[in-house]
């Protein structure tokens, strides 16, 4: 067989068959060489699926799935798909041609390929009707024992219609209750998801529906007239019959020991919004299904996070006891790093939350639980890292606390700090590319920045942060700076900024300031403050070492800001500087005017005319000349750089 | 209906990344993309920039996505937090290790400019296969983390607003994404996630450890405790009667090659719309296989769970087992109190008939030392936990932990003690270890075998000299066994004492120059040491010389270890059952 399959190519053998799939799923030419099959494709496979020794049937039911958009459906061969599924459902199961997986994906593939294709709105209503009526005729049979799963299965895909066609099923809904209460297999789960859903479209819909009339017959099934008519039909929707609605709601509350933890997210997704839609009390939600949140089945804890998020009056108080859980589960050596990590990123966003309620409680609540954030030895790194970003929230919580109640917390910011650190205190003599060294440096940014408004309208900030107790504990800590330079501190942005104040200690530093220019303000002001601040504040600190080591000389430094910037003159004042303005000269340049007036490079002229006084014209050949024209001039700047 | 969990597409990738099994959810698929219509509908012009893209990739798409990435981030799984190589737009750039699980990958880069960003994708590697789960969530959260990895400040800020924390509090389908992404690689690895089953044969990996300078000494000691002699354990479907001979009836999935058939019936059955239902893989392959017959009746008067599709019939027993890791790291200091915790967990079997509620009586339970209890979603926890004296459940088929706890130690570890190694030249180092086994446990208790193994992962084992006081010992390439109690000749009622005095050669030390994954960091070499040579006024010059020479090298650990091993001379226990 070519590449390109000649335009009669017919896929019949299951080779040909994994062939096709294959080029599918790959995409690009090896699909595209395909296209002149897409419109007998489905008849072909369906063919294939109803040989009776077909080995591949599951497996092309699936593709039929995944690739439904590629046909070009007719509707006949809607008629054909549904014939094929009619007879798969009906043969008897023999466990080798016709097997209930088999059956099961049939049902799951058509349903899915009429919702992707949208048969419903652009083909002929009895398609859909047919198709729900199949399905309701499976599932009308409660406790019927061997076919329970296919029974499950078409509740599953009743489901997926009514997700996409809201209260297609809501005339039955009565129906659909007296299933689910008599239904005792473990296909019962799949029933009450089923009618879950339907209140919740009545409800989302506020349609005026019954759910306890039983008048309209379950099969057969008629699309309901509001649907046909295209949604238009507000008008008719009058109220919620609220008190059959809480009746139906009290059923299905009492249902949740039966569902899978998979099964509970999908009903407390779908019974959240009712239960407010119809203003049940949240406390009673609260005893049903708060202790989950003492499984150890991540998802149910997130269930009941969820609940909370939706119901935060109802659970007020309960807020430390979540947060104690949530870190519970962040010790959990027996879960995947993955949930500890998520269980801690929980709780930062817990935190939050709360804070945006409750300033004053939940910084209390974190400076309360700041013994349990410390990370332990055996913790994996990733999980150290977040650890110490809870411990930097809570340096941020103290520090605010301080400043309302005047205690000595600030002792305590420290210990924070020193104490956290101790995980990851081999950064100290591990090399400065290692792991240790990184997350150290991520915890030290945090510490210090973490608590600045991270705004460049507040003035307040840079002192505020040089003045913070973290700073003051920082600059204890030695060695540290020679780091900053290993790139610890993560980022270009700041590695960069602060490769210029890190590249050597105290004079050079200096040397290099004299007629140096820094980044102190770059453009993009709002996001880049942080990073300018903080080689502020660096600086600031190797200045002022600097100074005492020359013996108390003071030195002048300009600052230029590029933009418009609001608190230059604050900013200058902190950090004893001169405001300036451009154009200035650095480098002998003019810096600032525009590169095309002439005059501005006279001094350049002057400078290499003097430079070049020196040498000995007369020794050099003509050539020579042109050579050292020619060199001399690009080297100058650069040599007189290396001098910096 | 926020809060959900569904999967958009499932991909699994080998070594050699290319796809070799890939799953879309046509359904799923056609509410992500209603939900980006309506999303570029309401998009004010200041977010319009972030027009989310709304196709989902070809395999072969998501494989150069992925190799892109791979380079892009250095590994499979990314730095994490940011470094220096990190670029805006990608992953590390938002400075957060959750970033190496919930991945973005930038589809056709180079033809598509701004809006190419696949997120989250949850990444879960086992064996050799990168498994990739896309859930559903809302295009503004995708939005939310697009501005989250290109904003131009300095790393991860606590407190910001929209920041990940939130992001991920909001979406449980990141949860549920992660918890299929397991259940797939429990089923590619084909290890069935039943606790009783994975006895352990070979010691567990724990480590007692003395760092080089001899001013860190942490150690570890971890011991897996085998349970006792339970069935071998499987789903029983209701035809099984015979209490005790339980036939294995989940099917045995190979790993390689990748069993492609049994991945497709699990997801089928698990998810058949891409949303979850039950992720319990013995469920599921038991209902394929056997079906259900019309004597398999459901309960007269109480809804079966959807978690017990079967009734277990005839004898009826329960069966519990205690499965404990210690985490110890000790010191050997008098200023630096050990650390030792328990992670430990409650196996249970329980083959009973119908639906009991079962009641599990927690009054041994010595409070002061627990931290905290986890159940299974069986029990019934009630809100408030008032009652701590017993816990209530309903037990589901086979066997599954009960509960967790954490809780620290009354009792020392069962091996307590140290080693220290020190180099005597470039090539030759002495060490001692001196442990005491089971001080302070009495019979019943047993040690079956104990076997401590040093690792030098970076050195090659020449030869060595030394005779243990009790014990044998073998050497292989990079490490020196001692095998102190072996199988069959148990330790039970007594403590003893091990010593194991010796000097162990290596092959020349040769600099392992890694290919600079972090160039351009100028590393100045360490000047003033005053930090770490507080306390090794014992240690000879030439140790401190040969520290610096071998951990100037050391290759970064990975963030999912505690620290870096290697840094750090260390030996490893194991030790079970007893």
């Amino acid at each position: 067989m070519t590449d390109i399959p000649p335009a009669a190519f017919k896929p019949v053998s299951p080779q040909d068959w994994e062939t096709l799939i294959d080029d599918f799923q790959y995409g690009g030419l090896r699909r595209h060489k395909w296209t002149t099959l897409s419109p007998v494709l489905l008849d072909l496979a369906l063919s294939s699926i109803l040989k009776r020794d077909f080995p591949l049937k599951l497996h092309l039911l699936l593709f039929l799935e995944e690739f439904s958009d590629s046909f070009l459906l007719e509707p006949i061969s809607l008629d054909r798909l549904l014939d094929s599924l009619r007879l798969v459902i009906q043969s008897p199961a023999d466990g080798f041609h016709i097997t209930l997986p088999l059956k099961d994906q049939f049902l799951v593939s058509t349903t899915s390929i009429f919702i992707s294709l949208d048969v419903f709105n652009k083909f002929d209503i009895r398609y859909a009707e047919s198709l729900v009526e199949l399905l309701l005729i499976i599932v009308n049979r409660p406790n019927h024992g061997p076919d329970r799963q296919t029974r499950a299965v078409a509740c599953e895909c009743l489901r997926e219609l009514e997700r996409f066609y809201p209260c297609l099923l809501s005339d039955i809904a009565g129906h659909l209750w007296s299933l689910c209460q008599n239904e005792r297999t473990h296909a019962s789960q799949s029933y009450i998801l089923l009618f879950t859903l339907v209140i919740h479209n009545i409800v989302a819909l506020e349609s005026n529906v019954s759910v306890l009339n039983t008048s309209v017959p379950l099969v057969p099934f008629n699309v309901p007239q509001s649907l046909l008519a295209g949604g238009s039909s507000n008008s008719t929707n009058t109220c919620l019959n609220y008190k059959e609605l809480r009746r139906a709601m009290a059923f299905l509350l009492e249902s949740p020991q039966v569902l899978t933890p998979c099964g509970m997210v999908e009903f407390m997704a779908m019974i959240t919004p009712v239960a407010i839609s119809l203003e049940l009390q949240p406390s009673m939600l609260k005893v049903q299904f708060f202790g989950m949140v003492y499984s150890y089945n991540p998802i149910l804890c997130h269930v009941v996070l969820m609940l909370y998020l939706r119901f935060m009056d109802a659970f007020d108080g309960q807020e430390s006891e979540i947060a104690r859980r949530l870190m519970l589960m962040s010790r959990e050596a027996q879960h995947y790093l993955v949930f500890r990590l998520l269980a801690l990123h929980w709780l930062m966003g817990f935190n939050e939350l709360i804070s945006s309620r409750e300033v004053k409680k939940k910084k209390a609540m974190a400076v309360e639980m700041r013994l349990s954030f410390y990370p332990r030895v055996f913790d994996p790194l990733a999980l150290k890292a977040l650890k110490l970003d809870l411990l930097a929230f809570c340096s941020i919580c103290i520090e605010s606390l301080k400043s309302e109640s005047a205690s000595d917390a600030g002792k305590s910011v420290d210990k924070l700090f020193g104490d956290g650190l101790v995980s990851v205190s081999a950064f100290k003599w591990l090399p400065p590319g290692s792991t240790e060294t990184a997350v150290a440096f991520r915890a030290f940014r945090e510490f210090l920045i973490g608590g600045s408004s991270h705004s460049a309208t507040d003035p307040s900030t840079i002192r505020t942060l040089l003045e913070s107790t973290i700073f003051n504990t920082l600059q204890q800590y030695g060695r540290w700076s020679q780091y900053a330079y290993g790139g610890a501190f993560g980022g270009k942005g700041m590695t960069e900024d602060l490769g210029i104040v890190s590249k050597g200690y105290g004079p050079t530093i200096l040397k290099w300031q004299e007629d140096g220019i820094f980044p102190l303000v770059q453009t993009d002001i709002g996001q880049i403050w942080k990073i300018c601040l903080y080689v502020l504040v660096k600086m600031r600190t190797y200045f002022n070492q600097a100074q005492s080591a020359l013996g108390g000389v003071a030195l002048k430094y300009e600052m230029v800001s590029v933009e418009d910037v609001r608190n230059i003159n604050c900013l200058a004042d902190l950090l004893s500087y001169k405001v300036a303005s451009l154009p200035m000269k650095y480098l002998g340049l003019l810096l600032g005017a525009s590169f095309k007036a002439k005059n501005i490079w006279d001094g350049v002229v002057e400078k290499i005319e003097k430079s070049l006084a020196g040498w000995k014209r007369l020794y050099l050949s003509k050539g020579g000349r042109i050579t050292l024209i020619k060199g001399t001039p690009s080297n100058l700047p650069i040599a007189k750089l290396r001098d910096l | 209906m926020s809060g959900g969990c569904s999967i958009r597409a499932i991909w699994i990738l080998n070594s050699l990344d290319s796809v070799v099994f890939s799953r879309r959810f046509p359904v799923v698929e056609k509410r992500w993309q209603a939900a980006c219509k309506s999303e570029n509908e309401n998009a004010s012009e200041e977010s319009f920039s972030y027009a989310v893209y709304s196709l989902l990739p070809a395999d072969s798409e998501l494989a150069s996505a992925f190799v892109e990435r791979k380079q892009r981030e250095g590994s499979a799984r990314g730095f994490g937090i940011r470094v220096s190589q990190s670029s805006k737009g990608s992953d590390s750039w938002v400075d957060d290790p959750i970033t190496r699980h919930i991945v973005g990958l930038y589809i056709n880069k180079e033809e598509e400019g701004e809006n190419n960003l696949l997120w989250p994708l949850i990444l879960h590697i086992k064996g050799n296969y990168f498994i990739i789960v896309l859930p559903l969530v809302e295009p503004r959260y995708l939005k939310a983390y697009t501005r989250l990895c290109k904003r131009s400040d300095c790393g991860n800020a606590i407190g910001a607003d929209d920041s990940l924390s939130s992001l991920l509090l909001d979406l449980p389908s990141i949860t549920g994404a992660f918890m299929v992404a397991h259940a797939i690689g429990d089923i590619i690895s084909a290890d069935v996630a039943e606790p009783e089953v994975v006895v352990s044969a070979s010691p567990s990996v724990g480590g007692l450890l003395d760092s080089l300078t001899g001013s860190i000494g942490i150690s570890g000691i971890s011991s897996r405790a085998k349970p006792v002699a339970a069935p071998v354990a499987s789903s029983v479907p209701s035809n099984t009667a015979v209490a005790g001979a339980v036939a294995a009836d989940a099917p045995k999935i190979g790993s390689r090659p990748l069993d492609k058939d049994a991945l497709r019936t699990f997801i089928s059955s698990s998810m058949p719309f891409g949303t979850p239902l039950d992720l319990s893989h013995s469920n599921i392959f038991t209902i394929k296989v056997n079906g259900f017959s019309s004597s398999d009746l459901p309960p007269p008067d109480l809804k079966q769970p959807a978690w017990k599709p079967y009734l277990y019939k005839g004898k009826q027993r329960m069966l519990f087992t205690v499965h404990e890791t210690i985490h110890a790291a000790m010191y050997d200091r008098d200023e630096i109190p050990d650390n030792i915790s328990v992670s430990g967990q409650i196996n249970c079997r329980a083959e009973l008939e119908g639906l009991p509620d079962v009641s599990f009586p927690l009054t041994g339970l010595n409070t002061a030392h627990v931290e905290g209890l986890s159940f299974h979603p069986c029990a019934q926890v009630p809100e408030h936990r008032a009652d701590k004296q017993a816990v209530m459940f309903s037990p589901p088929l086979g066997n599954f932990v009960l509960m967790r706890y954490q809780a620290t130690c009354s009792l020392g570890p069962p091996i307590k003690g140290f080693y220290q190694l020190s180099m005597v030249s470039e090539d030759k180092g002495a060490f001692l270890f001196k442990l005491h086994l089971m001080e302070g446990y009495k019979a019943p208790l047993t040690m079956e075998f104990c076997t401590v193994s040093m690792p030098f992962p970076r050195r090659r084992v020449v030869s060595f000299d030394g005779i243990p006081s009790i014990g044998t010992v073998s050497t292989t390439e990079h490490s020196v066994e001692w095998k102190i109690v072996t199988s069959g000749r148990g330790l039970s009622g007594r403590s003893i004492e091990a010593t194991f005095p010796g000097t162990v050669k290596f092959a020349p030390w040769q600099t392992q120059r890694l290919p600079s994954s972090r160039s351009g960091f100028g590393i100045i070499a360490d000047e003033d040491s005053d930090v770490e040579t507080e306390n090794c006024n014992n240690v000879v010059n030439i140790e401190e010389f040969l520290m610096d020479k071998m951990s100037n090298d050391l290759p970064p650990a990975d963030l999912e270890e505690p620290f870096c091993w290697q840094a750090y001379e260390y030996a490893k226990v194991g030790a079970s059952p007893f």
